[in-house]
């Protein structure tokens, strides 16, 4: 473990780490670059590191940047990525009464705490569940698949048809290249640069990146919205009471965050708002909630980078993502060469160990980067839109080219970054598309390895035991709402009729 | 964590508001089902192209399984959407949002065409796309330093930003950008005709 301590804390390590999270800073505060968009743009700077240089600048950034979106959200109301919505509520209206500082100290050794629980929960359940995933086939690696695409579909916000859409539009472009099993081009159109597939980092670049730079530009209030310089007054000290007053929040928020962040599609700020919910049902004083009160400060931020560890789970075990950020450390370990999954715990037990070390030291860190991050939160919302505007797009383009210095990547991203604006447009969420480009390999191979094992016979899918449940677990997903709904009209209808 | 929507919540969680019932609106156009289906049709011709997979006498999943599964999910995603679409538009219920024109518009073909591209976002959004493609288009053969400022400062100057600090934001951005991956990184970006150091 001194070793590994050692080995975390070298230079060539701890800096780009630490300019990782001085980045994820300035991505989270800087409201339409979010905590993904920060991880999307990390990952071609970090390809030419060491993998444990590269996923501590990611789990750097990620963690940073989930905090930093609490920062405008305290301030502005606005929130500098959508895990920070819920922070809006009773932050703002501390700032509003003048304790802005208050509110967002709070909230950064709240957020601490929050991503300590969650990796002590990542550290303890992990490996055992690894242990359980060794026994699973094809069967149950296609079923876990699918189930993550049908989660992320369902929690996303709005509509759960358009969901299932965006994952099957992912799917479909992860056919593109060379079939999985019998090596023959698909969808390439004889162009020579699509047979290793659709490139999984421009693809995110630009749905991630340029598509919300497009929301932007498209909107002339968005340009001119003012931002705002003030001076913050910060105080540990003071804090430090609170949080210890409400340590029951933080323990529950914590550990709602890390279960709802661990529940495939489902992110930090669904985490956040089901929290704060909680808090708010629990509380002793819930008509406090929404004017300025301390527990509903303490628990979305609790949770919101609580529920970024829980989402490591299903990452590092199955290697199936929880979120849009762990989809993109799922595709960047495969980039670095690494199979996230339950054998990375016996093969690579040692990186997993640094992961673990890097998440700990990182909550630590954090204190130290937040409370730079909230003094220098005035002089960056001082950055105009259009500047951010810009950064984005020259870093999208270059990130995109990084890669393999090739400017058709960069053709790649901007085709992703209009489908993504348009997608969104209409409502389609993102989430699922990227996981569905991440999984669809997983899943198409092991529904095709289990359907030739079986000569084409589907039921053994459904009669191994996890298979079964998971399937079922996918079928209430999917059916469990309108089913329910469909019971509620008929009882209600009999009800009336006796 | 959700990437999307992030406007909406921006728009609807005010201090007041319930977190857990966020109003609902949903937006729909007639585009998006046409396009779906067009693409599940496509997949399924070039699906229907590809090999077949045969072990053994037996006909067994091959390449063209998975997408022409999709194909078919995509063609009836499509007409499921465009049921929608004109369920939306005959109850003409607020709750639905068409892109362009108000439930209670009735608009033709041609002045939806008209209002989309009379659109200030949507001109800009066509602007930017345009400039980022010649940007490609060029940065093989003008380099990156002087493809990347010109880029940057035309975006600037449409985006509102001063002249002054636009030239000054341009240049900084891209010699930053420029020492990051080429000195750091070793990526060799393109140098162009020019011969400029990045």
């Amino acid at each position: 473990m001194v070793e590994l301590f050692v080995q975390v804390m070298h230079p060539s390590i701890l800096f780009p780490w630490f300019l990782a999270m001085l980045f994820g800073i300035f991505a989270g505060a800087t409201p339409g670059l979010t905590a993904t968009m920060a991880t999307a743009l990390i990952v071609p700077i970090s390809y030419y590191m060491p993998p444990l240089a590269g996923l501590a600048m990611i789990i750097g950034a990620t963690f940073t940047a989930i905090f930093a979106g609490d920062i405008p959200a305290t301030f502005l109301r606005i929130p500098g990525t959508p895990a920070s919505s819920a922070a809006t509520l009773d932050g703002y209206q501390l700032t509003l009464q003048g304790k802005g500082g208050y509110a967002l100290t709070l909230d950064l050794i709240c957020s601490a705490l929050g991503g300590l629980i969650g990796v002590g929960i990542l550290i303890f359940v992990a490996p055992p569940l690894a242990q359980l995933a060794l026994r699973f086939s094809s069967a149950e690696y296609f079923w876990l698949g699918l189930f993550g695409l049908s989660m992320s579909a369902v929690v996303s916000k709005g509509n759960t048809f358009r969901g299932i859409i965006a994952a099957s539009i992912g799917l479909l472009v992860s056919t593109v290249g060379m079939d999985v099993t019998t090596g023959h081009p698909r969808f390439t159109f004889g162009q020579i640069e699509l047979l290793s597939g659709i490139g999984f980092i421009p693809a995110m670049i630009g749905l991630f990146g340029l598509s919300e730079v497009l929301k932007l530009v498209s909107n002339r209030d968005a340009l001119r919205q003012p931002s705002i310089a003030s001076a913050v007054k910060i105080s540990l000290r003071g804090a430090f009471p609170v949080v210890w007053r409400n340590k029951l929040t933080v323990l529950r928020s914590g550990g709602i965050g890390t279960v709802i962040g661990a529940l495939p599609g489902a992110g930090a700020d669904i985490a956040a708002w089901v929290s704060y919910g909680i808090a708010k049902k629990l509380s002793r004083n819930p008509e406090k909630f929404g004017t300025g009160s301390d527990e509903g400060v303490i628990a979305p931020t609790s949770a919101n980078n609580a529920g970024l560890a829980g989402a490591w789970i299903p990452a590092l075990v199955f290697g199936v993502p929880g979120d849009s950020i762990t989809a993109i450390v799922v595709g960047a370990m495969l980039m670095y060469g690494l199979r996230p999954g339950p054998l990375i715990f016996e093969q690579s037990r040692e990186l997993v160990n640094g992961i673990f070390l890097i998440a700990v030291l990182t909550q630590f860190m954090l204190i130290g980067v937040g409370l730079l991050g909230i003094k220098a939160f005035g002089r960056i919302l001082q950055l105009p839109r259009n500047a951010v505007i810009v950064i984005v797009l020259m870093f999208s383009v270059v990130g995109s080219f990084a890669l393999q210095n090739s400017v058709f990547d960069i053709y790649i991203m901007i085709a992703f970054g209009i489908i993504g604006f348009y997608l969104e447009k209409n409502d389609v969420p993102l989430p699922p598309l990227i996981l569905g480009l991440i999984l669809g390999p997983m899943v198409e191979r092991n529904l095709r390895v289990g359907l030739v094992r079986t000569q084409g016979d589907f039921l053994p899918f459904l009669t191994r035991p996890v298979s079964s449940v998971l399937a079922i677990a996918l079928f209430i997903t999917l059916f469990g709402g309108p089913i329910l709904r469909l019971l509620r009209g008929l009882l209600s209808r009999y009800a009336k009729k006796s | 964590m959700n990437d999307d929507h992030q406007n909406q919540n921006e728009e609807h969680q005010g201090p007041n508001h319930s977190p857990t019932s966020p109003p609902e609106t949903r937006k729909y156009s007639l585009n998006f089902p046409i396009l779906l289906f067009l693409l599940g049709v496509t997949t399924l011709l070039f699906a229907s192209q590809l090999p077949v997979f045969i072990q053994r006498g037996q006909r067994l999943p091959g390449p063209q399984y998975f997408p022409t599964m999709l194909g078919v999910f995509l063609c009836i995603a499509g007409v499921v959407e465009l049921a929608r679409y004109l369920n939306c538009r005959r109850k003409r219920s607020p709750g639905c949002v068409d892109q362009v024109s108000a439930p209670s518009e009735k608009l033709g073909f041609g002045a939806r065409i008209e209002r989309v591209a009379k659109n200030w976002g949507n001109q800009s959004v066509a602007l930017l796309l345009v400039s980022l493609l010649i940007f490609v288009l060029v940065l093989p053969s003008l380099g990156f330093v002087l493809t990347g400022v010109l880029f940057s400062l035309v975006m600037l100057l449409r985006l509102n930003a001063k002249p002054l600090p636009a030239v000054l934001l341009s240049v900084v951005l891209v010699v930053i950008i420029a020492f990051i991956f080429v000195s750091a990184f070793r990526v060799p970006l393109p140098r162009g005709i020019l011969s400029l150091p990045f």
